[in-house]
């Protein structure tokens, strides 16, 4: 069975490794699966003019973000041959080594999900309207530019 | 006649403005995302130093010279910066 359904992508604060872990675990009874892949994102400590980042605050223009993950999945689906997908993106603070993006892909054979992860993480990067606040130990902050 | 749009600020706009949201009047002609981003960089010079796209509705806009209508979502949207 194919997940398509319309759906809420993003998480107060960071994902926990437990919610991870239990979304392996809830694949276990979908058993034409063969090969699962996860990209982590884990906010970076970053040295930015000689100031630590301690934590990345994420906001969006939830509208339109939940429209676009929605088009990438759905391009994505079409593209490769998925048996499902799951995004998952922090709002809110985010402490540095904390986990703010979790995309997991399954499939039947391996090739599909080596290649759909990278499409989509790097359409998550390219195209979703999510914004990051670097804050940094004495509270100060710049907003976050993707490299 | 003029018409209202909601407008939301993101990002490094949302500094500059020190807003997240407002509500546009506009009197007279009929305006476009143009006319809003002259009268926004008036306002706000330190606009002109961000590169930012628009989006109305939720759909981004490239072409500037697009007319607003009544209650038209517009968002002010610098560079993406997710995962």
């Amino acid at each position: 069975m194919i997940e398509k359904t319309k759906k809420n992508c993003f998480h107060s604060g960071a994902i926990a490794a437990e919610f991870i872990g239990n979304s392996i675990a809830k694949h276990q009874t979908k058993t034409s699966i063969g090969a699962h892949q996860i990209f982590l994102g884990q906010v970076r400590a970053d040295i930015i003019d000689g100031k630590e980042v301690k934590a990345i605050e994420y906001t969006a223009y939830e509208a339109m973000a939940e429209n676009v993950l929605h088009d990438i999945r759905e391009v994505a689906f079409d593209r490769y041959d998925l048996t499902c997908m799951h995004i998952h993106h922090s709002l809110g603070v985010v402490k540095a080594g904390e986990i703010c993006l979790f995309v997991f892909v399954s499939a039947s054979r391996r090739k599909a999900v080596f290649d759909a992860i990278t499409f989509i993480v790097e359409e998550i990067k390219a195209k979703v309207p999510i914004f990051g606040k670097e804050i940094f130990e004495d509270d100060t902050y710049v907003w976050k530019k993707n490299t | 006649m003029g018409i209202k749009c909601p407008i939301r600020y993101y990002g490094i706009i949302s500094d500059i403005v020190d807003m997240e949201a407002d509500l546009a009047e506009f009197n007279g002609d009929v305006p476009s995302l143009h006319d809003l981003k002259l009268a926004l960089e008036d306002a706000f010079p330190d606009m002109r130093e961000v590169n930012y796209l628009f989006a109305v509705n939720q759909q981004l806009v490239s072409d500037l010279s697009m007319e607003l209508k009544e209650n038209d979502e517009i968002a002010l949207l610098p560079a993406f910066s997710g995962g």
